[in-house]
Formats: structure tokens, C-alpha cells, sequence
């Protein structure tokens, strides 16, 4: 009977782990390498190239300034939280800076 | 009369069965979200539920900015995960909700009373993920706090949204990732962990 409770409680917190891991945002670091009205595509600290579509409802911030997309530059270092939706990323926020491209370190 | 009585009875007995039977059907998933009519039959009989009392009752906390900011560190700490710092909804566990939380900026939640507002606070929704927060009685200031903040969600604005994210509840290993991305922002060198990572 123990062993039955302890085997649930385990299930239960291995489910919830993998809820945390998988659920949620999926963040985005590197630099921007190319930039369009509906998407950016970065170069990621691992050196992928992942694009992500940007939405009406993305907001930006450069540093900690509320920002649009037109400031956003390419060579830029970049943090975006996004929603995967189907197989896609769609930008939720996109935090950036104008300081040294990630790729050079 | 009664010729008539028994069939009314028995197509609102029809519909229930047809319904109870699509449910079953379509399984319990909470995956897809609550058709329109469902809905509007969930949220009138919540709206009859409240008692009466609760229509015209007002905020008794007087609004200033500490309150405000009071109810957006307690809507930080307790609501955020499901409703969204920015009242949105749009978030990992309010995706999936069934049903989704309301966009509490918009006009159905806006224009529920004060009254109203708490009383959902105090008592919760049944079937629904919203939990019942207080006791019995009217006198729960944090919750009219929250009134109040609930009523500022529309004007919200960004920096406050980040003001916000410092007050959301974190693990250990989400402020870590946090402190990675300022760090890589501010120029130092990423880290080393690959990309992306998955997490709240």
C-alpha cells in the first residue's frame, strides 16, 4: 500500500516536472542576424539559426526601455520569450541591446 | 396541460442526453475551449450565483498608488501564474485552462461591480481553476486591494508588466536563467548551456 502511494506521489512530481520543462515559453539568446516586419531570425549562443515570428501583440524592450521593432538592429544581442504554436515560435517579448554580437566571444 | 408539460420535459430531457452523450464523446480534454453557448450558460448561472448583496457593493479600500501597488505585488505573487501579470490570461497554465481565464482588461470583467469582483476573489468558481482565496465575511482588505489593481489592469504599462516579473513566484534554476540573460544583454559572454531552453 506504501509503495503504492510512493509510486503516485513520484508520477505526480515527474509530471510536473515535465510540465515546467515543456509548457511553457521558449527563450531565445544569441544575436539578430536577419530582421523583417513579421519575423527575426537569430543566431543562437549555440550557433542555430532559429527564425521567430513577430506579432501585433509582441512587445519590445532595449535594456530596460520599452522599445519598438524599428530599433531593433541587426547584430544585436537579443532575449525572446516565445509560444510555440504548431511547429513555429511566436515572439511574445524580445528584449534586446546594442552591445557586442554574442558570436564574437 | 400536462399533454404538453411531458413533452417539454422530454426534449429538454433529449438535449441533455444529446449533450451529456458529445461530451462523452469529445472526451475531457480541456485542450479545446468551451463553445459560446456553454459559455454564456456557465457565466449567466455564476452571475445569478452571486448573492444580490454583492451587485452594488463598493471598493471600501480607498484607491491610492500604495494600494495599487500593493494589490500588483499580491496579483504578482497569487494570480500571475494562471492570469497573466498583465491581466491577459496568456499564459503556460491559462492556455490549457478549460475554461480559459478571462481577459480580465477587458469589458466582462470590467464591468462586474466591485462587489462582484471580490466575491469571486473571496469564494472562487466551481469547475473552473479559480480556487477560493479568502473566508466567509466582507472585510478581507488584501482582496478589495486586488479589486483595486484588477481595476488598473487596463492601464498598465510595460515597465510596470517588469516591475511585476521580479514579483512572480520563481525556482531557483528560472532566476539562474534569469541572471544568464541579463548578463548576456549587458554584453558578458552567453553562457554555455544550448538554446533554447524550455522552462516556466
Amino acid at each position: 500500500m506504501n509503495r503504492r502511494v510512493l509510486i503516485t506521489a513520484l508520477l505526480f512530481a515527474c509530471l510536473s516536472l515535465f510540465a515546467r520543462a515543456h509548457g511553457g515559453m521558449v527563450h531565445v539568446m544569441g544575436t539578430v542576424t536577419a530582421l523583417s516586419d513579421i519575423s527575426i531570425t537569430v543566431e543562437t549562443t549555440d550557433k542555430k539559426t532559429i527564425e521567430v515570428a513577430l506579432t501585433d501583440a509582441t512587445t519590445y524592450e532595449n535594456g530596460s526601455k520599452p522599445s519598438t521593432r524599428k530599433d531593433l538592429k541587426i547584430g544585436a544581442r537579443v532575449v525572446i520569450h516565445a509560444v510555440k504554436v504548431k511547429d513555429a515560435l511566436q515572439a511574445h517579448d524580445v528584449r534586446f541591446s546594442e552591445g557586442t554580437p554574442a558570436s564574437s566571444h | 396541460m400536462k399533454r404538453s408539460f411531458l413533452f417539454v420535459a422530454a426534449v429538454i430531457l433529449l438535449l441533455v442526453v444529446a449533450y451529456a452523450g458529445r461530451m462523452v464523446h469529445r472526451g475531457f480534454s480541456t485542450r479545446s475551449a468551451p463553445s459560446a453557448v456553454e459559455s454564456t450558460l456557465a457565466m449567466t448561472l455564476r452571475d445569478m450565483a452571486i448573492p444580490t448583496r454583492y451587485k452594488t457593493m463598493k471598493n471600501p479600500v480607498a484607491v491610492t498608488p500604495e494600494v495599487i501597488h500593493e494589490g500588483m505585488a499580491h496579483w504578482a505573487d497569487h494570480c500571475a501564474t494562471c492570469h497573466a501579470n498583465n491581466g491577459s490570461g496568456d499564459t503556460m497554465y491559462g492556455r490549457t485552462m478549460y475554461p480559459r481565464p478571462p481577459d480580465i482588461r477587458k469589458k466582462d470583467t470590467q464591468e462586474m461591480s466591485d462587489g462582484e469582483l471580490y466575491y469571486t476573489i473571496q469564494n472562487g468558481i466551481r469547475l473552473s481553476g479559480m480556487p477560493a482565496f479568502g473566508g466567509p465575511g466582507d472585510n478581507d482588505l488584501d482582496s478589495w486591494k486586488l479589486v483595486a489593481f484588477i481595476r488598473y489592469l487596463p492601464l498598465l504599462s510595460q515597465s510596470e508588466q517588469r516591475e511585476m516579473e521580479t514579483m512572480n513566484p520563481k525556482s531557483p534554476q528560472e532566476i539562474e536563467e534569469e541572471r544568464e540573460e541579463e548578463n548576456f544583454l549587458e554584453g558578458s559572454p552567453a553562457p554555455s548551456p544550448p538554446q533554447p531552453n524550455h522552462h516556466h
